[in-house]
């Protein structure tokens, strides 16, 4: 850029704030500055930046006018066919992004008669329902069965369910279930999150196909074991699956190609039909394997999961946890057991083992990079006893979380098993419970005997674990404690490691 | 095609009003459509950005450099010791202070973004036009948009009963 124009555009952004603040009165404020401007002569290309302006954005080919309108709350965007005859059809033809929500009508009955008078007007293709604040009811059966078939929703791409409200159903009853037109959108859906429901029977219809659904979340679900099974066998291209809370069946077995990310949790308030165990039978791309809710399957067994490289919540709630050849048994190592190279990322969750079994635990992950642990132990051998080297301490281990450090002795002897050992070790974090004044840092530093520690280049930072060390893996961040947050990981938001 | 430093492949963007701007290619590249130039052979000499006037270009070449992710055993390290939240907080003051322009500039950046297929630019654009108009009334949408009310009275009237819904 020439000095003359760099100075006129430098000149132009310390002004247009200005412009920016009072949107309301552009028109007229654009032309006042026009008259005020300093230099008359103003090169075409940006004096058509002014002038001809005016509704530019009317004249926007249609597909940046749509994406521009389906950020605009549904109700809004609709407003916007009286703004004159230009904006006539605009929102009705373009791509819709419709949101059931309170923004859409406050009151329910309100909702309903809005989503039956938009699916009857609207042209444009229907990209996501979001419809998880009406409660199916039986007497709204036939409403959601018809509002599936309506021709609007050909080509869905995102479906967002929850049939009821009330939680948790114990059977019997059952919950309604999800109206089975809702199957018709399998060709187009590339994500589905459907809750609060009993999954059709689909055992008995024809071969289900989702051939370009990747990211599959089922909550607070009853689902047969034949139809979960029915389910996943037709998403040929699956990325994430998230089983939270769900029941009506014990075990399911996953074999997927294409699979990378795996969330599970048993519905706690159901003894029948308990969802008991998780076989991963084949995931050549599996990376994440989560826990999205307070309780898990018992028996989790990984046969085949090459690329696994985040286990995200050990807990002792975990019976047996068996990968590949590593069997553990709420928490502890079986004697003669294999271990998991691929893991390089662990989350470790309430424990009861005892120090000698944590020893022997993290032998069992000897390519370990990061650990969060969320609880403490008992007891943990005192530092320099360690006669076999540990793998992962003297070559992996480079970050630790310690979340829910009060700095007691325990805290203190556990935390210093670390420092002492760990040789690679480059960054420890203490999510500290309760106050931490740098007096009580600067007491916790002396105890810690930070000038002992196995890696020269460790650096230490103490803050409150809610706030200041939140654990990442990836961009993904893991909240503490875990369970309480609906957004788990983030992975029904973001891919794995960001990439 | 041209080179500067070690290992920086570096391409030159021209505006139609003869501006050229030499860019490294990875900054180019945040670009979808130049990508896809790129990776086709097709930008061996200058790169013509029909329709995007010097100034445009010039604020999307600042976006680009400013939101290329940084590479490299540096760049890798850096993001390490950065928690992600806080370099993510930094790019959103950044893109809070580069989206204060006049209505004008926005609605050609929210084009170039569209044509330069930049979808965080995209967004961004968008989003604040969006902010700008949301919570406002219809009038003055209309007053921002400079739009006139074409309608006969009747006419709208009918247009609500439509979409009564929208207009409760």
């Amino acid at each position: 850029m020439n000095d003359a124009a760099a100075v006129t555009s430098e000149k132009r952004r310390r002004e247009e704030p200005l412009a920016a603040m009072d949107d309301a009165a552009a028109a007229s404020a654009s032309k006042m500055r026009r008259r005020d401007e300093p230099e008359p002569q103003e090169t075409p290309a940006s004096a058509d930046d002014e002038d001809a302006s005016l509704d530019r954005i009317s004249e926007f080919p249609a597909d940046i006018l749509g994406s521009i309108l389906s950020l605009l709350p549904t109700k809004e965007a609709a407003r916007t066919a009286v703004l004159s005859s230009a904006w006539r059809d605009t929102w009705r033809s373009a791509p819709l992004n419709l949101a059931v929500d309170d923004d859409l009508a406050g009151q329910e009955r309100n909702r309903i008669t809005a989503v039956s008078e938009i699916l009857a007007s609207h042209r444009g293709p229907v990209r996501r329902l979001s419809l998880d604040t009406i409660r199916l009811g039986r007497d709204r059966f036939a409403r959601f069965d018809g509002w599936f078939r309506s021709p609007a929703l050909d080509g869905l791409e995102e479906l967002n369910f929850y049939g009821d409200g009330t939680q948790p159903r114990l059977p019997p009853p059952r919950p309604l279930p999800l109206p089975p037109s809702a199957l018709r959108f399998g060709p187009t859906l590339r994500a589905a999150s459907i809750g609060g429901c009993d999954f059709p029977q689909i055992d008995a219809a024809p071969v289900l196909s989702f051939p370009k659904l990747k990211r599959l979340k089922l909550y607070d679900v009853c689902i047969s074991e034949a139809a979960l099974h029915g389910l996943l066998a037709g998403c040929t291209v699956l990325e994430r699956l998230h089983l939270q809370d769900i029941y009506g069946f014990s075990t399911v077995r996953i074999v997927s190609p294409t699979l990378r990310c795996i969330g599970v949790s048993v519905c706690p308030m159901n003894e029948e039909h308990t969802f008991q165990e998780l076989v991963i039978e084949d995931a050549p791309c599996l990376e994440r394997m989560m826990q999205v809710g307070p309780v898990v399957p018992g028996k989790i067994k990984v046969i085949a999961a090459p690329k696994l490289t985040v286990l995200g919540y050990v807990s002792t709630e975990m019976h047996k946890l068996l990968i590949g050849t590593l069997i553990l048994k709420e928490n502890i190592p079986i004697p003669f057991t294999g271990s998991a190279c691929t893991v390089k990322i662990l989350v470790l969750g309430p424990s009861s083992s005892n120090g000698e079994a944590f020893v022997e635990f993290l032998r069992c992950f000897p390519c370990l990079e990061k650990l969060c642990i969320q609880s403490y132990l008992e007891k943990v051998r005192e530092s320099g006893t360690l006669v076999d080297p540990i793998n992962c301490l003297d070559l992996h281990l480079r970050e630790i979380v310690l979340n829910g450090y009060r700095g007691n002795k325990r805290n203190v002897n556990f935390a210093k098993f670390f420092i002492l050992n760990a040789r690679v070790l480059k960054v420890m974090k203490f999510g500290v419970s309760g106050n931490c004044d740098e007096k009580w840092i600067s007491n916790q530093r002396e105890q810690l005997h930070l000038d002992n520690r196995a890696s020269t280049d460790a650096q230490f930072y103490f803050g409150r674990d809610d706030v200041t060390y939140p654990f990442y893996i990836g961009r993904d961040y893991v909240p503490y404690p875990f369970f309480y947050n609906e957004h788990i990981y983030g992975m029904w938001m973001h891919d794995p490691f960001g990439s | 095609m041209a080179t500067r430093e070690a290992g920086k492949k570096m391409i030159m963007l021209k505006s139609p009003d003869g501006m050229e701007f030499e860019v490294e290619e990875a900054v180019a590249m945040e670009s979808q459509t130049i990508r896809k130039m790129i990776e086709d052979d097709c930008a061996d000499t200058a790169i013509l950005i029909p329709n995007i006037n010097s100034k445009i270009l010039s604020r999307v070449i600042e976006y680009c450099n400013k939101h290329v992710p940084t590479t490299g055993a540096t760049g890798a390290a850096a993001s390490d010791t950065v928690a992600p939240a806080a370099l993510a907080e930094d790019l959103k003051i950044w893109d809070a202070e580069f989206i204060k322009v006049n209505r004008a500039t926005r609605f050609n950046l929210i084009q170039a973004a569209s044509y330069l297929n930049i979808k965080g630019l995209l967004d961004l654009t968008s989003q604040t036009t969006i902010d700008t108009i949301s919570d406002n009334s219809l009038e003055e949408i209309r007053s921002f948009l400079s739009t006139k009310n074409d309608y006969l009275p009747e006419e709208e009237q009918t247009i609500r009963r439509e979409n009564q819904w929208a207009f409760q």
